[in-house]
């Protein structure tokens, strides 16, 4: 499905922070640098990117429009990360998740300014 | 069993995890990691490949982020609270910056901002 276009680039971006600031108080931090946790999001940017790019590299070369987890392996193990911890990690004890954004409720219409009193004689 | 065969790359281990990501929520948003894989061109129906590339990301981050953690605590740094004696860890660039090159990513302060 086509992204929507009254997501923007930057909600995805504030989510991630949020994302990424659970991550580093799960490992023990108390806080963090404004440059330090973007620069985490801009790496976990640009790892699912290059592991995006690499796994649809591996769907095509295979002749396959759709991918496989065993792509997403290739690209993995091609990347140099090693996937033994994975399962341990993804189901830790303890972790915590975000829910999906939400998209904001529409805007209401504002009902027009009425000034003044008509005069009830003249209805 | 015989020493001479090629040690299996955790090929079963990852294939059970997947079938075990049917209901799972990772930590960071399935609809933020399905953006920033659209965005390099990845597309997929299929929820758990999404939440196994989340996962390896978050992995990735967690990771380099106890590394940070570590180089923190052995620099002796963090705030001492006197009164109670509990020190507030707080992740700089440089503790990353450490941590990162690490795992071979060379991390400079970008001169433009500040």
């Amino acid at each position: 499905s086509l992204p929507d276009p009254s997501v923007t680039e930057d909600s995805y971006r504030k989510c991630l922070k949020m994302g990424v600031a659970n991550i580093l108080s799960e490992v023990g931090f108390d806080s963090t640098t404004p440059l330090a946790l973007e620069t985490l999001c801009e790496l976990f940017q640009s790892f699912l990117g290059e592991l995006g790019r690499s796994s649809r590299a591996y769907t095509e070369l295979a002749c396959r429009a759709h991918p496989l987890h065993a792509d997403v392996l290739l690209a993995l193990i091609e990347m140099g990360v090693p996937t033994e911890g994975l399962s341990a990690y993804a189901f830790r004890p303890g972790r915590k998740s975000l829910a999906n954004p939400q998209p904001a409720p529409p805007i209401k219409q504002t009902s027009i300014l009425h000034t003044g009193d008509r005069p009830a004689s003249s209805r | 069993s015989d020493s001479t065969s090629l040690p299996s790359i955790a090929g079963p281990p990852v294939a059970d995890l997947v079938s075990q990501l049917e209901d799972y929520t990772p930590t960071i948003p399935d609809a933020v990691a399905q953006h920033f894989l659209s965005s390099s061109g990845f597309q997929t129906d299929d929820p758990r490949i999404v939440r196994i590339m989340s996962i390896a990301a978050q992995k990735f981050v967690a990771d380099i982020a106890n590394d940070a953690l570590q180089h923190c605590k052995m620099r002796g740094a963090g705030q001492t609270n006197k009164k109670n004696k509990d020190r507030k860890y707080v992740l700089t660039n440089d503790d990353l910056a450490q941590a990162m090159s690490d795992q071979g990513i060379t991390l400079k302060k970008p001169p433009y901002f500040m």
